[in-house]
């Protein structure tokens, strides 16, 4: 092999080291806000740690575990009902609906954008502010926002979210007011078809419908997947919408995610049981995403060549 | 468009500039106070603004007394716990720390807090028994500890807020207002319990007459709130130091120390939930307030009390909610009474010294009288702590209106008799009413620290079931078993169910 010149060796080095100083930032954060904490978590769940003191506890090994599988196993089980449920439920209507709004928004209608501007609000209401409207507009009382238009409309008053039979259907529901957050990316992803297949297709006699299973939903597998992949995730980790919810214990009670569950640990001082139970939930995440990954066989990347 | 979009950007940030910056803007840098030689002590406060009024008005007072010592603001993180759980991990303590009678004992505990004990005892000069008894039983963190680990800064005792501009349009039978007591001073004259239920019940006729005819209601009465969903009394049922009292005059007890017995203690016992006694209590405190409609049966979901919205004609809570009621604009008059009940719960806040404050010694720091030793952080923090709790740093306290002082002497004087009008009853705060009980509301202490939060939410979860009437039968007079009131037996078994499996994991 020739072996090349000292100057250009030299540039190729520091091409190689400068590759390294721009990745560097985020190997350095992935390790520092990811990889250390996952570890010390992982290491804090089989101590007996609280938060309130600044050395690890002693080791207890598998005792943690032991105690969300046994005597917590009715609280944390009923916990993970909750959140699959909420999943099973939320997220198929937040990718259908969220999908319907982009089909009509990506259309290039005179003011559509404001409309697109519109659905996007809700989502950059930070979360704090959003718990405190909806807790106020949708709380069981005959003075709530709701309450008020459903008498207007004579119309029986709704508990919404001050009673636990109602408070997870008005959770789900609520929640699609966020849509906007998924609507953006499939308005991107429809928009990113090639107009010429629409062409083709209008001279070939096809419908709307046809024009919507053969040619969009197709080209828009690859946006479906990443958002069921994302839907999960955020679906079972949700935390964030029940917190800064101000309603009865009755209604919170009914929202008590599995995440709600690790933050009630964390509060109580127990830093250990809320690792092993993150832990737990890493894992339930972990091998969903994996299957579905493993069964993403109809999302469409392009011809292979 | 771009130059301008540039312009707004740079606008933004210049905004943003301004808010990181010190709020204090007399704040003199640490570094710089150090170079001037003195000694720079950190005082961890809550990032409200109330705290940090009364902070900074400790600040002047206390540097105008002590020249060598800079006092240094140091807000606490995030919440009042994860702020704490960060000092704690990260050893960041300041030297002194915020704390309250609810709060501390997770922290003091552990042992990050110095007991006070050793420097009063080494002081001539102060003593605690200038602070209310009942006050410094708050600062221990269980019921065998005997520890002094804060320096109770406040008085809080649950008295009666009164809407007096409400009750002057409420008629009793015999016409007059203020529920047939004329005057506020009549009905102070004659408050007790009894009193109290009939003023809820005039003002709860009232209401339901209004209800009835709106189109009767008169302009000052809408504006002082004697319309629809307006209560007697916003009775804070979801407040420990506001119901424990109402339930123990009520013979019951959520909490049984009683029943502690050192390492046999059995904790089931001890979570009195259930006990037939406190059933009975519950069974009083919901036939007597919430069956006739004197307090609404749901929390208010909207995050504010009803009171400072004109919707309540009483409010049971302490001096510091009054500011709840001045930031609400309240365009009605206050005034107050005591706790109408035979109980009444006491707390405070305060601070404490960090341990950590100990091993710190300033360059600047001098010496110890009669030693060669320096004087460390916490000698200094303790000067601090006793000039909150002399007369001086208690009428700075007093002067924001917001607390009354820890301090016996200023029972019946000082700056927060005068704060709003000297005329109002501010005896109330810390008058001793014959026959009444002062508890200091820290018995969740009794459980191990990792189950206190489940139990302490659990046992406010089923108070909120308590003022329900879905979970009472029609007939009250019933004996009081799990059959005769199956639903109210349901959930608090529920509650004491997932109570005691926290505790007992916790053990």
């Amino acid at each position: 092999m020739e072996k090349l010149p000292e100057k250009r060796r030299r540039k190729a080095v520091l091409d190689w080291l400068s590759s390294f100083a721009f990745v560097l930032p985020v190997v350095i954060g992935i390790a520092v806000f990811t990889i250390v904490p996952m570890v010390s978590s992982l290491l804090y769940s089989f101590t007996r740690t609280l938060t309130t003191v600044k050395d690890m506890g002693p080791w207890v090994w598998l005792e943690n575990y032991r105690l969300i599988f046994g005597v917590y196993w009715k609280q944390i089980g009923e916990s993970l009902g909750v959140t699959f449920l909420f999943t099973v439920i939320s997220l198929p209507l937040n990718l259908v609906l969220s999908f319907a709004l982009a089909l009509f928004l990506a259309k290039d209608i005179r003011g559509i954008r404001a409309f697109r501007v519109i659905y996007y609000l809700p989502v950059m209401l930070p979360a704090v502010v959003s718990g405190i409207l909806w807790s106020s507009l949708a709380s069981g009382s005959d003075t709530s926002a709701f309450n008020v238009i459903l008498t207007h409309l004579h119309l029986p008053a709704f508990s919404f979210y001050d009673s636990g039979d109602t408070a997870l259907f008005t959770f789900i529901l609520l929640g699609l007011f966020n849509i906007g957050g998924s609507m953006i990316l499939w308005i991107a992803q429809i928009k990113a078809i090639p107009v010429s297949m629409f062409e083709v297709a209008d001279l070939e006699g096809a419908n709307a419908f046809v024009r919507l299973v053969r040619i969009i939903l197709p080209l828009c597998t690859p946006m479906i997947f990443y958002n069921l992949i994302t839907g999960i995730i955020n679906s079972l980790q949700v935390f964030n919408g029940v917190v800064t919810l101000n309603i009865e214990p009755e209604g919170k009670e009914a929202l008590g995610f599995i995440v709600v569950q690790i933050y009630d640990f964390y509060n109580s001082t127990d830093l250990s049981m809320a690792c092993a139970l993150s832990w737990i939930l890493f894992l339930i995440i972990a091998i969903i995403s994996a299957l579905t990954f493993k069964l993403n066989r109809w999302v469409y990347y392009g011809e292979e060549v | 468009m771009k130059k301008f979009l540039a312009a707004l950007l740079a606008l933004l940030m210049c905004l943003s500039a301004v808010a990181c910056t010190n709020p204090f803007e007399e704040e003199e840098d640490p570094e710089q106070a150090e170079a001037a030689g003195k000694v720079v002590i950190k005082v961890g406060v809550l990032g409200t603004t109330t705290e940090q009024d009364i902070f900074s008005r400790y600040k002047r007072s206390f540097e105008a007394k002590y020249p060598n010592i800079s006092l240094q603001l140091d807000p606490i993180p995030g919440d009042y716990a994860t702020g704490m759980n960060n000092y704690v991990i990260n050893e960041s303590f300041p030297d002194v720390v915020f704390t309250t009678g609810d709060q501390h004992a997770a922290y003091s505990s552990q042992g990050h807090f110095v007991d006070l004990r050793a420097y009063a005892a080494a002081d001539d000069t102060f003593t605690f028994d200038d602070i209310y008894p009942e006050l410094i039983q708050t600062t221990h963190y269980n019921t065998e500890d005997e520890g002094i680990w804060f320096m109770p800064r406040d008085y809080n005792k649950v008295i009666t807020f009164v809407n007096k501009t409400m009750l002057s349009l409420v008629p009793g039978d015999n016409g007059k207002m203020f529920a047939g007591y004329g005057s506020f001073e009549e009905l102070q004259a004659n408050w007790d319990l009894e009193t109290f239920y009939e003023v809820c019940a005039a003002v709860t006729k009232k209401v339901a007459e209004n209800t009835q005819n709106p189109a009767g209601v008169s302009q000052e009465e809408k504006l002082a709130g004697l319309i629809k969903n307006t209560y007697a009394v916003d009775a804070r049922y979801n407040w420990a130091p506001a119901y424990s009292p109402i339930l123990k005059h009520y013979g019951g007890t959520m909490i049984d120390t009683s029943a502690l017995n050192g390492a046999n203690t059995d904790y089931s016992k001890v979570l009195s939930v259930d006990a037939t006694r406190t059933m009975e209590a519950y069974r009083s405190f919901y036939q007597n307030l919430a069956r006739p409609g004197y307090v609404k049966q749901s929390l208010t979901s909207s995050g504010v009390s009803l009171f400072p919205n004109s919707q309540a004609a009483f409010w049971f809570t302490t001096r510091p909610s009054w500011g709840e009621v001045i930031s609400n604009n309240a365009t009605f008059e206050v005034d107050f009474l005591p706790f109408p009940y035979d109980y009444t719960g006491v707390g405070c806040s305060g601070y404490a010294i960090p341990k950590l404050a100990e091993s710190r010694i300033s360059d600047n720091a001098e010496t110890k009288p009669g030693t060669s030793e320096k004087m460390s952080n916490a000698d200094y923090a303790w000067l601090f702590l006793k000039y909150v709790a002399s007369e001086e740093g208690q009428n700075e306290f007093g002067s924001i209106g917001m607390g009354v002082p820890s301090r016996i002497s200023l029972r019946n004087s000082g700056t927060w008799t005068e704060y709003g009008s000297a005329e109002l009853n501010h005896r109330a705060f810390i008058e001793e009413v014959p026959g009444q009980t002062i508890l200091s509301v820290n018995d969740i202490y009794c459980f191990p620290a990792t189950a206190q939060k489940t139990v302490s939410d659990n046992c406010i979860s089923i108070m909120t079931y308590v003022v329900k009437d879905g979970f009472w039968p029609d007939d009250l007079t019933l004996a009081m078993n799990s059959g005769n009131y199956a639903a109210i037996y349901g959930k608090v078994n529920e509650y004491k169910a997932t109570m005691m499996t926290r505790i007992n994991a916790s053990l």
